[in-house]
């Protein structure tokens, strides 16, 4: 039976138009010209963003997420990334403890080292990216030398409370540490060592930053307090905010004197920390948001929040410019790449990765040796954007294809895998591929028309 | 400040991609609003991170569902679980026949076609696979019954059925007409390469019975031609259609968008030549690649052709046949009156499809069958089985896809048939996008709709929302 001989039709004047159907002699029927009559009326609808059959859930979603069940990056869930300062390397650390190496832009793994002192929960690299400092759940934070993944230190150990917020001064010779009970840390680079603590009134920041001069940091906190203090003697010198409220999360604009936060009930507020007033206030309601980076140049900035959607605004009035990407996970962290041509999110066990400016999803980096054993790959070349080479990179068999990225493996699409003779190649060669290099048996048609 | 700028140039030219396109100057400007047109409602507003040429991009062929399985019996299984099957059906239901031939003069480096050349065993082969077809013919002839049904058409595709020669043509002719119910109404065409064709061929053939001829043009091009090795000049080729036609043929012929060098106006052009000289019907299809024809994509980098110009080729052509009064009979088959291309629409009339010959496939009522190879199909003759590689019965799921299939490619969907197949609101979702992406179009009827230049391209994409929608959980491979 038909599920709309099941509705229950029983009193004719509440039967709503769009189900185009009329009570003829033979009961409840369906002509093809109602039927079409209010498939054309609910596609306006649809066009124009009205009636329950609209959404905001780009088509890719779905293939993100069937990417994501099989692109994974971490065996557990990220929860900490970082990048250069040369927009060549890229860091990810996991709940496990374990943080991975990538080369940028290709996402090649580099290099893992496990850790093993709980969840990471903030990285950094130094200035010339031969260092990387890891912060953990344990309120521990590592030196790590990146050339061969040793721990050369451990900086800080256990201050029994997460490490969750660093910075790093623009020469590199300073680096800011806090914990979420509040307390903070001056790292000197060149002595090597601790050379400052404060235990402040705020609970977890959201941001920590260093002026152009190194000689004083700002600190935006998860208790709405945005703060000024004395580098290298952490001296409370001024406090430009006390909300009551809380902030989610913050972007300091280079330039070091703007800062954008967030507030918990949806919104920003674009700040001048030396006027120490707020130059306009946008609204984002309905969503959260939980990670705000800007880009380089300060002219845009991007959020992600509760609603799973990476917003892109602008800078200078607050108006939302695009909407990125929409997905139906969590996008907890955010990262832009110094050199403006990266965005860089995580869900779950993976990393996406967006073109900028153009907001074009370009890959899902893997990590080919957590992949189950007989799991097979496809190797896909695309023309970098930025620098015009070719790059070559692998992802597992089945994933889309990212965008502008042209599968290279022998198969081809519609056609049977010779692993399995009963695996229709999904191949397209630009959006899904599901073969790896195997050779195909070619099925010779259509199955009518010969 | 320069990377601000790279921001809102980049922006802006997602909101207007199409203006920084050239392939647009190619376009008449008669075509060019309604082109945008059908462009503009791929242009999700829900995807704006996606630019037109990934939309347009996103665009491939499934396989019906019975296709990516098992076969459920073996080639000879297949046959004793055939026998009866045909006969069992009204004799008053007709049905139609494919005949395969798998030779051409030469091997074309851009087909993917189950065709390959003869060397010197020329005429050896070719004797050899006549009489194997005529076995075939008298296999099936056995089942009484399939005698009685009325044949709406024979189509000789390949390759190029006119290898085998007028003699040997005459003899395959001769052993249906032998074995099988024809009437005046049943259609004989065949497919050829036009170099292939004479004045002697056509007049024979006709009193034969052939009416209906599907020339491989390709191309009126001569730079084109010269690359995909057609040797003929176009003059010669229109002299040849202009015969068929006075000899009262019906022509059609391909319009193949993606061929090296192969744009407008000279798109164009062919079309108006092939209509001032009698072609009655155009197939339009893009060029995919395939094994058959890597080495040719690889020769002139097809790969590489923008898919948006592909697109907007495409379109450009399908409005252009549209404006001089052709229609859709099939989903990018566009025809006048007299071309009903009777094999390819027969599915939509509810006719089995009887296949002969290698690689050919055929069904009766929900049994789908298909033959070997071409050696193993020889062999199997010579040991008198019918050839088969295999065949299966189609399960509910499968014949759910099968229907909805028809419906799109016959060109003009029923939606009673989705609504019987896959309920109403399913239906009505897969419909209402079909019109907000102008897939389809409802007539000015308002009774019935029609795929659009969009719903041609995208006919994987439809197909493939249509396999979505089906519970496929009863289907057991
Ligand atoms: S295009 Fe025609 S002639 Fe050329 S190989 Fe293919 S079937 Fe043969």
């Amino acid at each position: 039976m038909n599920d709309f001989e099941n509705k229950n039709l029983d009193d004719e004047n509440e039967i709503p138009e769009i189900y185009s159907l009329k009570k003829g002699k033979n009961g409840w029927q369906i002509s093809r010209r109602d039927f079409l009559k209010t498939a054309g009326a609910a596609s306006a609808l649809a066009a124009a963003g009205i009636g329950n059959r609209s959404r905001l859930i780009p088509v890719s979603a779905a293939e993100m997420n069937d990417l994501c069940k099989v692109s994974k990056a971490h065996n557990e869930e990220i929860t900490a990334i970082a990048v250069n300062s040369s927009s060549t390397r890229f860091v990810s650390g996991d709940e496990s403890g374990e943080i991975k190496v990538w080369t940028l832009p290709d996402f090649g793994l580099e290099n893992s080292l496990m850790i093993g002192n709980g969840t990471i929960r903030s990285c950094i690299f130094n200035i010339d990216s031969t260092i990387l400092y890891v912060g953990t759940d344990l309120g521990s934070v590592f030196r790590i030398l990146l050339e061969t993944m040793e721990i050369q230190e451990t900086i800080l150990t256990d201050t029994s409370s997460p490490i969750s917020c660093m910075a790093i001064s623009k020469n590199g010779n300073m680096i800011a540490l806090s914990n979420d009970e509040g307390k903070l840390f001056l790292y000197d680079n060149e002595a090597g060592k601790i050379i400052a603590q404060l235990d402040t009134t705020d609970h977890s920041f959201v941001k920590m930053n260093f002026s152009a001069d190194a000689k004083t940091l700002y600190t935006c906190s998860f208790t709405g307090n945005i703060r000024t203090y004395s580098v290298p003697e952490l001296k409370l010198l001024d406090t430009s905010l006390e909300l009551d409220r809380t902030i989610t999360a913050a972007g300091f604009i280079p330039g070091d004197i703007h800062l954008i936060y967030s507030l918990h009930e949806g919104g920003f507020v674009f700040y001048s920390l030396p006027e120490d007033r707020e130059i306009w206030a946008a609204d984002n309601p309905g969503d959260t948001v939980f990670a705000l980076e800007s880009s380089p140049d300060g002219s845009l900035f991007i959020t992600s929040g509760t609603q799973n959607t990476l917003k892109m605004w602008s800078t200078s009035n607050g108006k939302l410019i695009s909407e990125i990407f929409s997905f139906s996970q969590k996008l907890p962290l955010l990262s832009i790449t110094p050199d403006g041509t990266l965005l860089i999110s995580t869900t779950g066990k993976s990393i996406l990765v967006w073109s900028l400016p153009d907001g074009k999803l370009i890959q899902c980096p893997v990590d080919l040796s957590i992949m189950p054993e007989n799991e097979k790959a496809i190797t896909i070349e695309k023309v970098d954007e930025v620098t015009g080479k070719t790059i070559t990179f692998t992802l597992p068999c089945g994933s889309p294809l990212p965008a502008g990225a042209v599968c290279v493996c022998n198969c081809v699409g519609g056609s049977l895998c010779s692993c399995d003779a009963y695996t229709t190649c999904s191949c397209d060669s630009h959006s899904t591929c599901s073969c790896v290099g195997h050779t195909v048996t070619y099925s010779y048609h259509y199955w009518h028309p010969n | 400040m320069q990377l601000c700028r790279a921001y809102r140039d980049v922006f802006l030219s997602l909101l207007a991609p199409q203006l920084i396109m050239n392939v647009w100057d190619e376009v008449p400007q008669e075509y060019i609003a309604i082109i945008k047109d059908q462009l503009g409602a791929l242009e999700d507003k829900t995807e704006r991170h996606n630019n037109l040429e990934q939309i347009v991009g996103r665009r491939w062929m499934p396989k019906p569902l019975w296709a990516v399985r098992n076969y459920d019996h073996d080639g000879i299984e297949a046959w004793e679980k055939l026998s009866g099957i045909p006969s069992s059906h009204s004799r008053i239901t007709p049905y139609c026949i494919y005949i395969h031939v798998p030779f051409c003069r030469a091997r074309c480096g851009y087909c993917d076609c189950y065709a390959f050349p003869l060397s010197k065993n020329e005429q050896r082969h070719i004797q050899q696979y006549t009489d194997a077809l005529v076995q075939e013919i008298e296999m099936w002839g056995s089942q009484e019954l399939l005698k009685e049904r009325i044949i709406s058409t024979v189509h000789f595709g390949g390759g190029t059925p006119l290898m085998l020669g007028i003699s040997n043509l005459d003899r395959i002719v001769n052993a249906l007409k032998h074995n099988f119910c024809f009437s005046s109404k049943t259609e004989l065409a065949f497919e050829t390469t036009s170099s292939m064709l004479t004045e002697e061929i056509l007049a024979s053939f006709n009193q034969l019975g052939f009416s209906r001829i599907h020339i491989g043009v390709q191309s009126l091009q001569e730079d084109v031609r010269k690359k995909i090795g057609r040797r003929e000049s176009p003059k010669t080729v229109l002299e040849k259609i202009r015969c068929a036609v006075r000899f009262g043929w019906i022509v059609s012929t391909d319009v193949i968008i993606g061929l090296p060098g192969y744009r407008n106006p000279g798109i164009l052009d062919d079309l108006d030549s092939l209509m001032e000289n009698g072609v009655e019907g155009f197939s339009i299809y893009e060029l995919v690649q395939s094994p058959r024809n890597r080495l040719f994509f690889d020769q002139f980098h097809l790969t590489q052709q923008p898919i948006l110009d592909k697109f907007i080729m495409f379109q450009t052509a399908f409005q252009h046949l549209l404006k001089h009064g052709f229609e859709n009979c099939l989903y990018n088959h566009l025809s006048k009156h007299r071309d009903k291309n009777l094999y390819f629409t027969s599915p939509s009339r509810h006719e089995d499809l009887l296949g002969i010959g290698t690689i050919a496939d055929g069904y009766f009522g929900n049994f789908q069958y298909r033959h070997s190879t071409y050696l193993a199909y020889l062999k199997s003759i010579s040991e008198k089985n019918p050839g088969f590689e295999g065949g299966l019965v189609r399960s509910a799921a499968e014949d759910v896809y099968r229907q909805l299939e028809v419906e799109i490619r016959s060109g003009k969907p029923d939606p009673l048939v989705f609504v019987a197949n896959i309920g109403y609101e399913k239906s009505m979702d897969l419909f209402a996008k079909w019109i907000r992406l102008k897939m389809i179009c409802v007539d000015p009827s308002g009774d019935s709709c029609t795929l659009t230049p969009n719903g041609a391209w995208f006919i994987g994409k439809l197909l493939s929302d249509a396999a979505e929608n089906i519970d496929t959980t009863t289907f057991i491979y």
